[in-house]
């Protein structure tokens, strides 16, 4: 009964994904997440950015409040919550959208917003993984889960020092955005596979939740040897 | 479509994924069941609302 309710919202709210209008062309994709996904996601949280503006809420206001968010879904996962972390990271990441795109509509986006929300970003990041960690300390597990740390601070750090230095940094398919769909949707999908497979007293690890940890931990470390790459390369004149 | 019901529809789902994810995690089921019960009212509030603009 829960799978169904868990699958019936779900389905009637992706129907209008497939009824989407074509995005506007300021709207960014990439590889793991296209224009067209992310225009009609956008078009989803639209509303409560109107909603924000009429109430004079600050974007900064939004952006702080992802840290106590945040603390709840590493909690929830250092708990054993997976599947209530996965959907808090979702949600986390939506309200990540809804400051940008309020900060924009409001102030046109100023250095100090954006710096605020760097900072909580690798708050958040952190807050959620180190859930993760605690959850699997006495398995090897920890390991990856570290890694995937370790890959998602070095990710932003690559680029926030290139940037420093004068130079552009965007290469990687791990970007924040990606990063937080493949934990969240990894860890709801586990857990309801987990929950399929009648295994729900069994005590071991959720075979899809470790592979999107594995994928996280190789795919943010590649992405920030990418991005180390191509600073490199602009640094020094020119490609190696 | 409603941009007001768009919203609750939105943050509604939300809610609703988080309270049943809380039964499918083994959370006590008051915690789990008000939760899922704020985020279908919100949900179908949004349904409804984008109903009665579509008619």
């Amino acid at each position: 009964m829960v799978l169904a309710g868990i699958a019936l919202p779900t389905a009637i709210s992706l129907r209008s994904y497939f009824q989407r209008a074509v995005p506007d062309g300021s709207i960014e994709g990439s590889a793991l997440l296209g224009r067209g996904l992310r225009g009609w996601y956008f078009e989803q949280l639209a509303p409560i950015e109107d909603w924000c503006v009429a109430r004079g809420i600050a974007p900064a206001t939004l952006t702080l409040s992802q840290l106590p968010g945040a603390l709840l879904a590493g909690t929830a996962y250092a708990c054993g919550l997976l599947s209530v972390g996965g959907w808090l990271v979702l949600a986390l990441g939506s309200l990540d959208i809804i400051d940008g795109r309020l900060a924009r509509r409001t102030t046109g986006g100023t250095p100090q917003g954006a710096f605020l929300d760097s900072v909580v970003d690798r708050y958040a990041d952190t807050l959620c993984l180190s859930g993760l960690a605690i959850h699997y300390r006495h398995s090897w597990l920890l390991g990856v889960v570290l890694l995937a740390l370790l890959g998602s601070s070095m990710v932003s750090y690559t680029r926030a020092r290139a940037e420093a230095l004068g130079v552009e940094c965007r290469a990687g398919l791990f970007q924040r955005p990606e990063r937080t769909v493949l934990l969240g949707l990894g860890s709801v999908v586990a857990v309801l596979a987990h929950h399929l497979q009648q295994r729900a007293g069994d005590p071991g690890h959720h075979p899809i939740l470790l592979l999107v940890l594995v994928t996280l931990a190789i795919g943010t470390n590649v992405s920030a040897w990418q991005r180390f790459r191509q600073a490199d390369a602009a640094l020094s004149g020119g490609p190696r | 479509m409603s941009p007001k019901g768009k919203g609750a529809r939105t943050i509604g789902f939300f809610l609703t994924m988080i309270g049943a994810s809380a039964f499918l995690d083994h959370l006590p089921a008051s915690i789990a069941g008000v939760v899922t019960a704020a985020g279908v009212l919100l949900w179908w509030r949004g349904l409804t609302a984008l109903s009665a603009r579509a008619a």
